[in-house]
Formats: C-alpha cells, structure tokens, sequence
C-alpha cells in the first residue's frame, strides 16, 4: 500500500478515535474486520478503513460499545461529531460514509 | 429446533456413552483373562461385520445427514447478524442481533417466577419481531404472564431506543411442575 494512502487511512482512524473518547457514554471496541487494510501498522481497535475508491475516498467501519444512552442518540450523536472532526480536519471529503456498528449492549443501560 | 437438538445430543451422549462401556467391558474381559465378557462384545461386533459395504456407507451417510442438520439448525447461517437502524449517504448504523437478544433475555430473566426458555429476534428491513419462549409454575396465569413478559420486552427495546424497530412479539408460555 503506498506510504500516502496508508497515512490517509492513519488520519481517518486517528480522527475516529478522537471524537469517540469526546462522546459520552461510546467506546470503541475491538472487532474482526474481513478485507479491512487498515490498521496495519498504528493500531486503533475498533476503527477499520477501507478504500479508496475510484474517486480516492475512504469508507470507515466503527465498532463501538454504547453506555448507559439510547442507541439511535448515541450513534447519531457520534455520527454527527465525525463529521465535524472530519470537516475541521479537511478530511471530509475524502470520507465516503461511516457506518457504525453497535458490538456490545451488556453495559447500554 | 432447539428440542431437536436436544434430543439428538441426549441420543448422541447415550450412544457415546454405550460405546464406552462396551469398550470397559472388552478391556475388564482381556484383563481379567474372561473370554464370557470378550466373547459377549464380540458377538455384538460380528453382527456389525457382517453388514455389507453398502449397508456401512448408507449409515455412515445418514449419520453425516443428522450431523449437517443438527449443525445448520444450531448456526442457523440465513439469520441476519445486524438489525439496520439507519442507512443513508453518510453510512449505516447497525446493532448487533445476538447482543439485543442477550440483553432481553437478561432481563427478563430478572422477572420473578419466570424462566427464560429462549429468545430470538427475526429481522428483516429495519424492523424485527421477538419471539421467546417462558416456563412458568403450573398454577401461574398465562395470559398475565404473556402480558408481563411482552411489558418487559417492550420497556427493555424503549431503554435501549429500538421501541420503534420492534413489530412483533409473540410469546409461548409453558407451565411446569416446580419443586417447593
């Protein structure tokens, strides 16, 4: 993988990790990704970046644990945060989407 | 199916079970220098031998048949693994279907006199039905139990948010005998 793209996937993921430990109540957590290319060097468990496509941007896949919080409010909440971090960071248009996916219930309330 | 699957482990655990002491009994016989015990087990395997090849292939099949579904009713492969609530252009929300699953059934569990038999989400488009199975005591009103148990589901789903996902439930009260 050239050493761009892979620092690309780098920043998404870093990006991802950064809002998370901001919302309340979600933790990342780890998963099993088939076919994810990212992380391979720098590891952020639960985030997995997959791309680029045609038009050079990136899917995210995150994995998380929501805390004490209704589901849909926790994940938009999430969801609407990456996307201003993605924006502040200039990287937004380089994310395709993000799907978040919720692993763990045991702790939701 | 999972009575099913029941009864074929208890027939499989008998069957490994009975392969066991067979083989006890030949050993304590060759031990013991008892040809009566070898004998006996020898009998019972000459039996066996004199099955044609045909015959070993068509049970060994079946067994294979039994194993393959016993495997598949237990995997169950076409379920889906994530209920959807959200899919847009900025991406997909999805929860797992095995944790809303554990987590019902937790608490349900903490209902007073009820025992959780089983509880299984069939999802389809965004939204899922919930069927569990309860056991109650024999003297217990079934409907009432029905009603707690559908109440204890759906505040369960509203705490969580996935109220609004939720179509369907259908629940199977059985009553049995409990000891004082």
């Amino acid at each position: 993988m050239p050493p761009d793209i892979l620092n690309e996937k780098k920043s998404i993921a870093l990006a991802v990790e950064f809002v998370v430990d901001r919302v309340k109540g979600v933790s990342l957590i780890q998963a099993n990704v088939v076919g994810a290319s990212y992380p391979l060097t720098l590891g952020v468990p639960g985030v997995a970046v997959f791309g680029p496509d045609r038009e050079g941007r990136f899917e995210a896949d995150v994995h998380i644990a929501v805390a004490g919080m209704k589901i849909p409010e926790a994940t938009d909440t999430l969801r609407s945060e990456l996307w201003k971090e993605f924006r502040n960071r200039g990287i937004a248009d380089r994310v395709k989407n993000v799907d978040i996916y919720v692993e763990d219930l045991m702790m939701a309330v | 199916m999972r009575v099913f699957n029941n009864v074929l482990a208890t027939i499989v655990a008998l069957a490994l079970i009975a392969g066991s002491a067979i083989g006890i009994l030949y050993l304590i016989g060759l031990l013991a220098n008892a040809p009566a015990l070898t004998q006996l087990v020898q009998g019972w395997f000459r039996a066996i031998g004199r099955l044609s090849l045909g015959e070993i292939q068509a049970i060994l099949l079946g067994i294979l048949v039994v194993f393959l579904a016993l495997f598949i009713s237990e995997v169950r492969p076409w379920r889906a693994q994530f209920i959807t609530i959200r899919d847009d252009e900025k991406g997909r929300t999805e929860i797992r279907r095995a944790d809303v699953e554990r987590y019902l059934t937790q608490r349900l569990s903490r209902e007073r006199a009820i025992s959780t038999e089983s509880l299984d989400l069939i999802v389809y488009d965004g939204k899922f039905d919930v069927t569990t199975g309860v056991s109650v005591s024999t003297e217990a009103d079934r409907n009432k139990v029905r009603n707690q148990v559908e109440s204890n589901v759906k505040s369960n789903l509203a705490a969580i948010g996935l109220d609004k996902e939720l179509e369907h439930i259908d629940t199977r009260v059985q009553r049995t005998k409990r000891a004082a």
